[in-house]
């Protein structure tokens, strides 16, 4: 025999009780094999399919309900206590053989099982994903080679309640005087152009960084070496390290690259080392540069921003630590008050954002609530699932009774029925995690083919989300299990095996399973117009481009990085400007280039939201909408998109220093003023996005443009405030190229702007049109979320009623013969069995509706429409069972009964 | 009586044997007829030996080598089952010939 049927057959007995394995095991065992034998030495598959269906069949009918637990000697035993498993003598705990039961449960109610584990498994996917993604961005919990935790420490300004970043006199008092925190070092962290011999210029993502950085992450170099303390002198020729991925990408993986000179920024560098994969200190950096500022002649509160690490020292404590730094600080603030009065040391695990400040908090809070969200998820798909099992349990109302009746306690029943569902819940927590990983991965994926991920964030479950997956199972199973046993054997033992002997179940489906279906149905009618609303917004994210010709545009994000901290701010500033027009006339000046204009948003982008106030000192009513989209414009950009002034005028170019006039769409004439005249009126931002707009200042509408390039949700939403505002360095911006051919001249883009200075940084080039695939790829994804879980929930809810009704007809067989031979008309049984399915849909389609009312979907038709599909969802679940009602023969019924 | 208890019973009558055995010797007398599968055939030894019909003994003297193998020998008890089942049997044979008989006549 075979190896493999060996195991097979081992695998099938231990379904047995362990007593009877024990005993015969080895035999039985035995005498399977020399049957097998007497098929001849070759049978064919058919003859071999029988004899193991069969052997199987011998088995499975025979475990563990039938077997009595092994001989016991001078003890009577009635064949009625043969018939009941021996787990119901042992005392109460848990066994390897409820578990074997569980198993045998799933396997005769497959039906139970397939729904049951996939809609747990989908409960279950997304709580663990959920608290996976969010613990490895919140606390990744980062630790040097060996295994000390690895800190941050920010300076927090607690009068401005952020933290001051530029820490370099900070960071030379820090080193010098904590013992509970070594190896500190501090990066300089940049988005510099990298010019390589082959005319390409890429911005890449770097740090300025202390060399003793790359031993406190163990980490040593795949070519040539990492930085020493003697690059950090300025006087020393500068060098820079490649990452892995940059050597692969720029320089194809070219194994003599070192003493290569590239153009970093303004700096010819000499490339000295090149890093294993993975390494990206500290967090997605692909190229390191030594700081060179020398943090003895770095006065407070000066240099460039930076952000300082170290290691935990072994054998002290984070509290520890923290106190340290703490009396560090408060000695720094008294020695010298006018730059350290308000700056405190804070001390974070690495990676881990900081904490405090209110908008943390709300973070917090809406992390909170949204894994509570989860759970309240899975609590409901448990609910539904432990319906099906109520109905299932009723089934078994004789076997219940009769093992409570022999002196099984309630307690006893309870924990097998939990063993049962943990079978179940277990089977879809496997599932679950499974599908939890390959989402991970999948999703990390999509975000590291942008290299925008920190080393730390990996594709692997931790113990903690394991761990918090394993409670997930045993809640779900609680549900599942727990609240149908308790049901079920709350019954009087006598009443129950007279119902059993007539063939009937005590159990009944109460006031609880109702609550049950009519959430899940309410549930499920207030989820299908989220999931219609996003497929709605998809299909704004395609049409969003139309009106303005996206295709005939290129658009970028466009910066300038300061890398001298010597000059101030003011200047760098009014540099960056001067770049900036410069740049503009360049490409204006470049064959093929129609247009150029900058902007905060582009088009076809989501735009910010703002809060607004209109004026009415000027006896002008406060009515219509409160609130518009606000974009910051360049100001040729009306005349990049082709749109067009109706009333008023365009911007002047003194507009751009002043800065206090805006211009408005004619949505905001419509929706805000409500057709009003707009020129004249004043308009204050009262709240949003960018808190530096917001004020008492009062803006002026000076004109009014054409509704252009945004399809929105609601026409209401269409209202934009155009302002003007010229490029700069200190604030995101996009910048839009109307060309002949946008496809193509990306490079030539980036070419020039290097030409006019190096320090310009263009990213994010990409034709318009693809401009927010991103977003529309998020969007797809939740969609599809939501999707699932709509109709995970109206399956449930489906063969939830299903299950009821079957249920019910079951129960009240001899009823409907007794009306049927009386005379009564299919439609009366129909009204008389049917009428209370029908009631709870009714009543969960309400409910749905006021759910989807309260969430902000307002939509009649969209929530008529839900509740018909719930309808002819929930009547459908009825179908089976009403035939079988319909059929039933008043004759066969009451004889039945007798 | 379980069709299975009887076939061993008839078996261990004859001496003592053990669950290959009385598989074999069942499927070779009743000429295939009746396959004593392995999960019934020893629960059902389980079952005659609690009810005292039939009672574990020493391995005969020629097979002392094989430890794992249970041998089984009837009781009284189980020998006056049998007969009972047995007359009881020819009692239902006599019953049907005459019926046909009857029926023939």
């Amino acid at each position: 025999m075979t190896r493999l049927s060996d195991l097979y057959l081992r695998a099938l007995l231990r379904l047995l009780p362990r007593r009877f394995r024990k005993r015969h095991g080895a035999e039985l065992l035995a005498v399977t094999r020399r049957m097998r034998c007497d098929l001849g030495p070759s049978p064919g598959p058919a003859v071999l399919a029988r004899f193991y269906a069969t052997v199987t069949w011998d088995l499975v009918r025979h475990a563990p309900w039938q077997i009595p637990g092994g001989r016991s000697k001078n003890t009577v035993t009635s064949p009625l206590e043969r018939r009941i498993d021996p787990v119901m003598k042992r005392p109460v705990g848990f066994s390897w053989l409820d578990i074997k039961l569980g198993v045998r449960m799933l396997a005769r109610y497959p039906g139970i099982a397939v729904v049951g584990t996939v809609a747990i498994a989908v409960a279950i996917a997304l709580g663990t994903f959920y608290f996976e993604a969010v613990n490895k961005f919140r606390e990744p919990g980062v630790s040097a080679p060996g295994g000390e935790p690895l800190v941050s420490i920010h300076n927090w300004d607690a009068q401005a309640g952020a933290p001051e970043p530029q820490a370099l006199y900070d960071f030379r008092v820090w080193s010098r005087e904590a013992r509970t925190v070594d190896n500190l070092g501090a990066a300089h962290v940049f988005v510099r152009n990298l010019a390589t011999g082959d005319g390409r210029v890429e911005p890449v993502r770097g740090a300025e960084i202390t060399a003793g950085a790359f031993p406190l992450m163990g980490a040593t170099p795949l070519l040539g070496r990492t930085l020493t303390d003697q690059d950090e002198d300025p006087a020393e020729p500068p060098v820079v390290v490649l990452g892995h991925a940059l050597w692969k990408s720029r320089f194809d993986s070219d194994p003599g690259i070192i003493g290569r000179t590239v153009k970093l920024g303004t700096v010819d560098a000499t490339v000295v080392g090149v890093m294993p994969e993975g390494f990206s200190f500290p967090a997605t950096q692909r190229i390191w540069a030594p700081l060179r500022v020398n943090p003895a002649a770095t006065l407070p509160r000066q240099g460039p921003p930076v952000a300082v690490f170290g290691r935990l020292v072994p054998g002290h404590s984070m509290t520890e630590a923290r106190a340290e730094l703490a009396a560090i600080g408060e000695r720094l603030a008294a020695a010298a008050p006018a730059t350290h009065e308000n700056l405190r040391p804070l001390l974070t695990a690495y990676g881990n954002p900081l904490p405090g400040g209110g908008q943390a908090q709300f973070v917090n809070t809406i992390l909170t609530v949204v894994n509570g969200i989860f759970l309240a998820l899975l609590a409901i798909i448990s609910m539904n699932v432990a319906t099906l099992v109520f109905a299932r349990t009723a089934g078994r109302g004789w076997e219940i009774s009769v093992r409570n009746a022999l002196g099984a306690s309630r307690t006893r029943i309870v924990v097998q029925l939990f063993a049962e569902a943990l079978v179940l819940t277990g089977l879809a927590a496997v599932v679950g995690l499974v599908a939890a990983k390959v989402a991970l991965t999948q999703g990390l994926g999509m975000m590291q083919g942008s290299g925008a991920l920190p080393f730390w964030i990996d594709d692997s479950l931790s113990w903690q989300t394991i761990l918090y997956t394993v409670v997930m199972t045993l809640f779900g199973a609680a549900i599942i299990g727990v609240l149908p046993a308790l049901r079920a054997t709350r019954l009087n033992v006598q009443e129950a095996l007279r119902n059993a002997a007539a063939g009937r179940s005590s159990l009944r489906f109460g006031g609880f399973w109702t609550t049950v279906i009519v959430a899940q149905v309410a549930l499920t009618v207030a989820l299908i117009p989220l999931a219609l609303n996003g497929v709605s917004q998809s299909n704004r994210f395609m049409q969003r481009a139309e009106g303005i010709g996206a295709e005939r545009y290129l658009a970028a994000s466009i910066g300038m990085n300061r890398e001298d901290y010597a000059s101030d701010a003011e200047t760098f500033n009014a540099h960056a400007r001067f770049s900036f027009e410069e740049l503009e006339r360049r490409l204006l000046a470049e064959p093929g280039v129609e247009e150029v204009a900058f902007a905060d948003r582009l088009p076809v982008e989501d735009q910010f939201k703002y809060a607004i106030e209109v004026d009415t000192t000027g006896g002008v009513p406060a009515t219509g909408s409160q609130t518009s989209t606000m974009v910051q414009v360049s100001e040729n950009f009306f005349d990049t998109f082709g749109t067009s002034v109706v009333a008023g005028r365009a911007f002047r170019p003194l507009d751009f220093e002043m800065g206090n006039v805006i211009l408005v769409n004619q949505g905001f004439v419509q929706h805000v003023l409500e057709g009003r005249n707009a020129v004249g009126q004043r308009v204050r931002i009262a709240g949003g996005e960018n808190s530096s707009l917001t004020g008492d200042t009062w803006y002026e509408i000076v004109g009014v443009v054409a509704n252009f390039g945004w399809q929105l949700p609601s026409p209401a939403e269409q209202a934009a405030i155009y302002r003007p505002r010229l490029p700069r360095a200190d604030a995101a911006m996009k910048m839009a190229v109307r060309t002949r051919d946008p496809g193509s001249f990306g490079p030539r883009l980036r070419a020039v702007a290097l030409g006019v200075d190096p320090r310009i940084q263009v990213t994010e080039v990409q034709p318009l049109a693809r401009v927010g695939g991103g977003e529309a790829t998020t969007n797809w994804a939740l969609t599809s979320v939501v999707w699932l879980v709509c109709l995970v929930v109206m399956t449930l809810s489906a063969t939830g009623i299903h299950a009821l009704m079957a249920f019910i007809v079951a129960r009240r067989t001899r009823e409907i013969g007794i009306r049927s031979a009386l005379g009564a008309t299919p439609q009366r049984i129909i009204r008389g069995v049917f009428a209370r399915a029908l009631l709870q849909v009714g009543l969960g389609i309400v409910a749905g509706g006021v759910l989807a009312a309260l969430i902000g979907f307002e939509s009649i038709p969209t929530l008529l429409g839900a509740g018909a599909v719930m309808l002819v969802v929930g009547t459908g679940a009825c179908a089976v069972p009403l035939r079988r009602a319909l059929r039933i023969d008043p004759t066969e019924a009451l004889r039945s009964e007798v | 009586m379980k069709k299975a208890w009887f076939h061993i019973l008839l078996v261990v009558a004859r001496g003592a044997s053990h669950g290959a055995e009385i598989q074999r010797q069942t499927a070779e007398r009743t000429g295939g007829e009746v396959t004593l599968y392995p999960v019934t055939l020893y629960r059902a030894l389980d079952e005659l030996a609690d009810a005292g019909l039939i009672a574990e003994t020493e391995a005969p003297g020629d097979e002392q080598h094989n430890e794992k193998r249970r041998y089984y020998l009837i009781t009284p008890g189980g020998q006056e089952a049998l007969v009972a089942e047995a007359a009881a049997l020819e009692e239902a044979a006599r019953e049907a010939k005459a019926a046909v008989r009857a029926a023939r006549a």
